[in-house]
């Protein structure tokens, strides 16, 4: 029983202390599977960014033409794409208890032109723009 | 004329006049009249030969006085120094002094006309001797503006006597010539006396009555246009456009047409209110959208309580009520394409736009 005991409890020290005397060769499963998250939160984020951008209403490839007074307005919305920035964060000690915090700044680019064709065809300059911060969980295995 | 009718008459004289003078400056803006000389003397020929006929048949110092009285009126006021000499005999009429047109014109207008003219000889050079030592006694540049008929019949020669004032005053004394020269041989004394010094300007006294021509006479004698560059004009700021910070939801999902938060969606709700939290002067407006599906006033009822819901967990985590607006818009505001399901479920958010 002893014997059993001890096999067992070397088993259980084996498995929930992080191996301190094998540290410097490989790294423990904690920041392994934090790893992962980001690797994953990253490649969400890219697609995320990506269905934003096709979504938009006004879109580069589906100018949004409006009349304003005598004039037109041109106008669609894009995300810059050097603006997206992410990250991660542990927000309990449960596991998998993660958050992903998205940055991005999207522009809204106007013209304005006495026709809709000029409106349409710009220069487009931007009016406006909105530094958005989504915040994502992790749950079931992915980030939603 | 009674006294009012004399006032409105007197009144409109005086704007008509303030009218033509600021017409009849005629610079630029970016213009401005430098003078070419501190001092200027005219220096008339009052010799026998001037009182002889012109091709007009008028005297030529008749013609010679009109001609200055001309120019006289067409320098601009500038604070020259100015004086009138004759020559045969040497006489001054008005020294060098400070401009005073009407003093100029006076004297020049004094001028005896139709005098003896027998045994009045031309001596030009002595002329030009005597008004060398008033010459030296100015200060700063020196124009003459020598009347002369091209005659010149006693004492030195006067492009002797020039060549030896350039000699001595340098840059500061330029002879300009107005001539009533008739003759082969005094209009070849003239050239010659425009041809020592590239300053000076030449004029046939006849065509000075043109009011162009003295125009350009009296602009290239007296004074030079510069051009004042215009001042940069700044390049205007480019308008930057206003970025505001907005954290959007889209992941916490509401029960179906409910607007209570799932207990899974708190952390994601804390996070925003640490970001809140963190900008202490900035009030948070709470805005509630959907997608298109369903009614539009079933929409607007569904995003107010769920901003509302959002609002109140907020509160709740300790934010000011008083920071914290909620708002509704419905359908009314779709960002993203509802004709695609990617689309409508971008457009189900809540977004908390910082003011």
């Amino acid at each position: 029983m002893i014997r059993v005991q001890t096999i067992l409890l070397a088993i259980t020290l084996m498995i929930s202390i992080p191996s301190a005397a094998s540290a410097g060769n490989l790294p423990d499963a904690g920041s392994l599977q934090v790893r992962q998250i980001e690797r994953e939160f990253a490649l969400f984020t890219a697609d995320w960014i990506e269905k934003i951008n096709r979504s938009y209403a006004s879109r580069p490839d589906r100018v949004e033409i409006f009349p304003q007074g005598a004039r037109y307005i041109g106008r669609y919305c894009i995300v810059e794409n050097d603006s997206v920035l992410w990250s991660v964060k542990q927000v309990s000690l449960s596991p998998l208890a993660y958050i992903g915090l998205l940055e991005y700044l999207e522009w809204t680019f106007e013209s304005t032109a006495w026709t809709q064709e000029e409106a349409l065809r710009g220069p487009f300059i931007p009016v406006k723009g909105r530094r958005i911060t989504e915040i994502f969980r992790y749950s079931q295995n992915r980030w939603q | 004329m009674n006294k009012s009718v004399r006032n409105v008459v007197v009144s409109a004289v005086s704007l008509l006049i303030l009218v033509l003078f600021l017409a009849g400056s005629g610079l630029a803006q970016t213009e401005r009249i430098v003078p070419k000389a501190e001092n200027f003397l005219f220096f008339m020929d009052h010799s026998g030969s001037m009182a002889m006929s012109a091709p007009s048949g008028a005297e030529k110092i008749a013609e010679a006085k009109d001609v200055l009285l001309a120019v006289n009126n067409d320098i601009p006021v500038m604070p020259f120094n100015a004086g009138v000499f004759t020559y045969a005999p040497f006489k001054e009429y008005v020294p060098a002094e400070a401009y005073s047109k009407p003093a100029v014109a006076q004297a020049v207008g004094g001028l005896k006309e139709s005098y003896e003219i027998y045994g009045r000889l031309t001596p030009m050079g002595f002329g030009l001797q005597s008004l060398d030592s008033l010459v030296g006694v100015l200060s700063g540049r020196t124009a003459v503006i020598v009347v002369t008929d091209g005659e010149s019949n006693l004492g030195p020669k006067p492009v002797s006597v020039m060549q030896d004032m350039y000699a001595k005053y340098g840059n500061n004394i330029c002879f300009h010539i107005i001539s009533f020269a008739q003759s082969a041989k005094e209009k070849a004394l003239v050239d010659q006396m425009s041809a020592i010094n590239p300053c000076t300007v030449s004029a046939v006294g006849a065509d000075l009555m043109d009011d162009a021509k003295r125009a350009d006479f009296v602009r290239k004698v007296f004074y030079d246009v510069e051009i004042i560059p215009a001042a940069p004009v700044a390049e205007p700021e480019p308008v930057k456009p206003v970025v505001e910070e907005v954290i959007v939801f889209r992941s916490v999902h509401f029960d179906f047409d409910k607007s209570n938060i799932k207990p899974e969606f708190v952390p994601v709700l804390k996070e925003a209110s640490e970001m809140i939290k963190a900008r202490p002067g900035k009030n948070v407006v709470v805005e509630g959208h959907t997608c298109n599906i369903g009614p539009a006033v079933y929409n607007q009822g569904l995003s107010e309580r769920r901003a509302a819901s959002v609002r109140n967990f907020l509160i709740n985590e300790g934010i000011a009520a008083e920071r914290l607006k909620a708002v509704g818009f419905g359908l009314n505001n779709p960002k993203y394409d509802n004709t695609t399901r990617e689309g409508r479920s971008l457009n189900r958010r809540v977004e908390l736009r910082f003011e």
